[in-house]
């Protein structure tokens, strides 16, 4: 007994060693204006009020601003999407956000990457960020079951590149201690992101080392195993809860559209999908007036919406949740759409 | 799972409890059965198929060796005139019975691990006639070259008389699967681990303060040493042809230096574990780098390999009919002093041979077997020349300086030899070498002394290798853990947590599969 004693004091003092030192290496070297941080601070203040969310990659959180959605169809909406979010993240955040908040309808905004993308375990280190509760990070670390994950959510200081930018350092601590004014929430009211870049129509393959591309020869088999899974188990869960669920595909760049692949096909795989699942789907790439309303000024690069863009798209989004015929929005097809664009 | 992951750590805190909370004393070997079925389950994707052969297979020969011996016994003691041929006819069963099981688990390693080798080499061969046979793709068991020499090892002492077999099929399997040996060995001997493995274990505050103690250790040395300097040693291995010679030696320095830290980091990392078991496995390393000649060397790194070769390989075909018809020819030849040395040579050769292959399934790692072995018969076969030169120069043989310079010149010597395994093929191998004897420049920048390394990374770097020898240096003197045992308790716990709070901050978690662990892939 007198051995377990000893053994579990200095076990103790290990681990409050260990605590101490990561929190303050955190603390001194995590930055201030984190986007991660800010969502964090809103979510708490939101607890409980959300029922409304959309959810995805960067596009999503470029593009929609539940603030202007909020004010027309009277919701309390939240963009949780993040960069480059797995549809395994997208799961879990749901969850987490439906443990603690009524919510009465997702969003699942999919595009070719999160659909057909192979992550790389930075990917899901930097979704963990996002998760508001230890139960629900744990629950996610756990079925992503990488050790290196694992580790660096749990030590920060694997995390940190450089330990001689004083300045950084000295930066966040000002910045947390509330010693200067938090401007980093200015760009974080409910999950949206804005830019106010203009895309100049560059080719994508060569600025952006080339588009995510949709072929029609593999169609639904280009779906990872893992994204299959987790838009079934997102459709299962917002069925068992009865959240109503809805696929969207959200407006690109012309530039972008024509180097995609075959759009056709991937509209009909997404039908048949939100079909499998009991989900709605609207696919803005065959919204009526596309290429009218989204010209290149309205996005930041070749498929990422700016402020400008955004806030079209906001608008259209919730007049067309708003219309008792919101189909009629849209084609039916990528053939309708190039004649109605001619036309 | 692998051992510098935070999984397994939670792996041993579990194990830790289980072992002396759940279990009574009796009972705890199968804990740590069940520990090592779980570690083995988790750390490796191939199937446990393989081990259970291996096993099951050692087990069946143990038992049927000693049947025959006390069979033999018993005759023996009925007819004491026909003791010689009685023991005669039970050596020759018993031969036969460990040819069939040694056959039988080579054939199985030389499959899975080198069968796409000697296909290559068949289909190479076969060309002219246009045959080409399909290349085998097998998932290799992880530690398969480990386990199987100790297999062998087990049932070659059984042959000999040293120990007796286990009967109880779980406790070979212990012994055999023991996780902390079980990815990189060490090759341990069953007659030190069966008086600890199957013996109940009772909480010692000693063991686990040295257990841990040597863990944060090996932490250090392959967190921090080993995957800070991985990148550079790839990079320049990877990049040989645009660098120039000395950019090409460090890359040899660097991954003797690497490997070193990378494997006896693991060592550390296991043998802790285990000692928080009150196991003490089998040493491994023994500062190879104050090592004053190859041989010595050989000695120092990899130890339980070198040994397990040295019982198992060497002695037995040094005294064969062969080795002593080699031996008298040598002396014919070439006088009665190399001569005696020919049945060693003999022996020698296909020792280094048989390491170089073991190591890899590629003509890289043979040609470094075969060059390690060459230098050892260069200076067993020199050695009167060599110390006549150093009468000749007044060299004292026991001096510090020499002492020196014999470790410098044993450590350029094997960091050279890593030009072998260094690059990724046989053809880069060849192509390394030649550049390092004709592109003679010195390197243009930091990019061909140590890229991929950030300068703050560097000092770091240098900071713990530097820390890494001077523990090393120490425990050349006495052994470290016992040292500061005694100093105070500040002091004591000043100096865990510096390596714990170094680690934290300065060390490498990218973990893959087999850890990124040079060893592992063996």
């Amino acid at each position: 007994m007198r051995n377990f004693r000893k053994i579990a004091i200095r076990i103790l003092v290990v681990a409050v060693f260990v605590v101490l030192c990561e929190n303050s290496i955190r603390f001194c070297y995590e930055k201030w204006d984190l986007r991660a941080r800010v969502v964090d601070k809103e979510r708490t203040e939101l607890k409980g009020e959300l029922d409304t969310l959309y959810v995805g990659t960067s596009l999503v959180y470029q593009a929609y601003m539940p603030k202007i959605i909020d004010e027309k169809l009277g919701t309390s909406s939240y963009n949780l999407s993040t960069s480059g979010q797995t549809l395994m993240a997208s799961y879990y955040l749901i969850r987490e956000a439906a443990a603690e908040n009524p919510i009465k309808h997702v969003y699942l905004i999919l595009s070719i990457h999160s659909l057909k993308d192979k992550l790389d375990d930075a990917r899901y280190l930097a979704d963990s960020d996002y998760f508001r509760t230890p139960f629900w990070k744990l629950q996610y670390l756990l079925d992503t079951g990488s050790d290196e994950v694992m580790t660096s959510v749990l030590l920060y200081s694997s995390r940190v590149e450089s330990y001689t930018d004083k300045e950084q350092v000295v930066t966040n601590v000002r910045n947390k201690l509330g010693l200067t004014q938090d401007t980093a929430r200015l760009y974080g009211r409910r999950g949206y992101v804005g830019s106010q870049d203009v895309f100049e129509d560059n080719d994508p393959d060569k600025k952006y080392g080339g588009v995510n591309f949709w072929s029609s020869k593999e169609g639904a088999s280009q779906i990872t195993e893992e994204s299959a899974k987790y838009i079934k188990k997102i459709g299962d869960f917002c069925r068992e809860e009865g959240i109503e669920l809805t696929f969207v595909l959200l407006p690109v760049s012309q530039s972008y559209f024509k180097k995609a692949g075959d759009m056709e096909n991937l509209n009909i795989v997404l039908t048949e999908l939100a079909q499998e699942n009991n989900a709605g789907f609207y696919n803005f790439m065959l919204y009526k007036d596309v290429a009218k309303k989204f010209t290149n000024e309205k996005f930041s690069d070749f498929k990422h919406m700016n402020t400008a863009g955004a806030k079209i798209f906001s608008k259209l989004f919730a007049e067309i949740e708003l219309s008792e015929h919101p189909q009629d929005y849209f084609y039916d097809s990528v053939e309708e759409l190039n004649g109605g664009n001619k036309g | 799972m692998t051992v510098n992951s935070l999984f397994f750590l939670l792996f041993l805190a579990v194990l830790y409890l289980a072992y002396y909370v759940l279990c009574p004393l009796k009972l705890r070997w199968v804990v740590l059965l069940a520990a090592s079925a779980v570690f083995y389950l988790l750390a490796c994707a191939a199937s446990p198929v393989y081990l259970l052969l291996t096993s099951v297979s050692i087990w069946i020969a143990g038992i049927w060796m000693e049947c025959l011996e006390q069979e033999c016994r018993r005759e023996v003691a009925l007819d004491r005139k026909s003791a010689a041929r009685l023991k005669k006819s039970c050596k020759k069963k018993k031969k036969r019975i460990l040819t069939a099981a040694v056959i039988f688990n080579l054939a199985i390693l030389l499959i899975l691990k080198y069968g796409a080798f000697f296909v290559g080499l068949g289909n190479g061969i076969l060309a002219f006639a246009g045959i080409s046979l399909p290349v085998p793709e097998f998932l290799v068991p992880l530690g398969i070259s480990y386990y199987t020499l100790i297999a062998i090892g087990y049932m070659m002492d059984i042959y000999k008389g040293k120990i007796h077999a286990q009967r109880n099929y779980a406790k070979l399997l212990l012994f055999l699967a023991y996780f902390p040996q079980m990815t990189q060995g060490p090759l341990n001997r069953y007659k030190s681990m069966s008086t600890q493995l199957y013996k109940g274990h009772r909480l010692d505050y000693h063991n686990f303060s040295y257990g841990c103690q040597r863990m944060l250790w090996g932490f250090f040395k392959k967190l921090v040493v080993a995957d800070t300097m991985q990148p550079a040693v790839s990079e320049l291995f990877e990049s040989y042809e645009k660098l120039g010679s000395l950019s090409l030696v460090l890359a040899c320095i660097y991954m003797t230096v690497w490997m070193y830290a990378d494997f006896s980091g693991y060592m550390d990392i296991v043998a802790g574990a285990s000692e928080l078991f009150g196991i003490h496995i089998e040493e491994n390393f023994k500062r190879p780098f104050f090592a004053k000649s190859l041989a010595e060397y050989w000695r120092r790194w990899h130890i339980s390999l070198s040994a397990w070769f040295r019982d198992y390989m060497f002695y037995p075909i040094a005294v064969s009919q062969p080795a002593v018809k080699f031996g008298k020819m040598g002396r014919k030849l070439c006088g009665v002093r190399v001569g005696k040395l020919f049945p060693s040579l003999f022996a020698l050769c296909f020792v280094w041979s048989c390491t170089g292959f073991w190591h890899d399934a590629s003509w890289r790692y043979i040609l470094w077997g075969i060059a390690n072995g060459f230098f050892i018969m260069g200076a067993m076969v020199l050695e009167p020349y060599f110390e006549g030169a150093k009468k000749l120069l007044h060299i004292r043989g026991n001096g510090k300086l020499w002492g020196i310079f014999c470790s410098i010149r044993t450590f350029l010597l094997v960091s050279l030899l890593k030009v072998f395994p260094g690059p990724d093929s046989t053809k880069a191998t060849i192509q390394y070498i030649k550049r390092m004897f004709t592109a003679f420049r010195l390197p243009s920048g930091m990019e061909e002394i140590l890229p991929g390394v950030a300068v703050e990374d560097a000092v770091i770097l240098a900071a713990a290798v530097l820390i890494m020898f001077a523990v090393d240096l120490l425990q050349e003197k006495q052994p470290v853990r016992d040292t500061l045992a005694k100093k105070y308790t500040i002091v004591r716990w000043g100096c865990y947590l510096f390596l714990v709070l170094f680690i934290l901050c300065f060390g490498q978690f990218q973990v893959s599969m087999t850890g990124g662990f040079a060893y592992a892939q063996f």
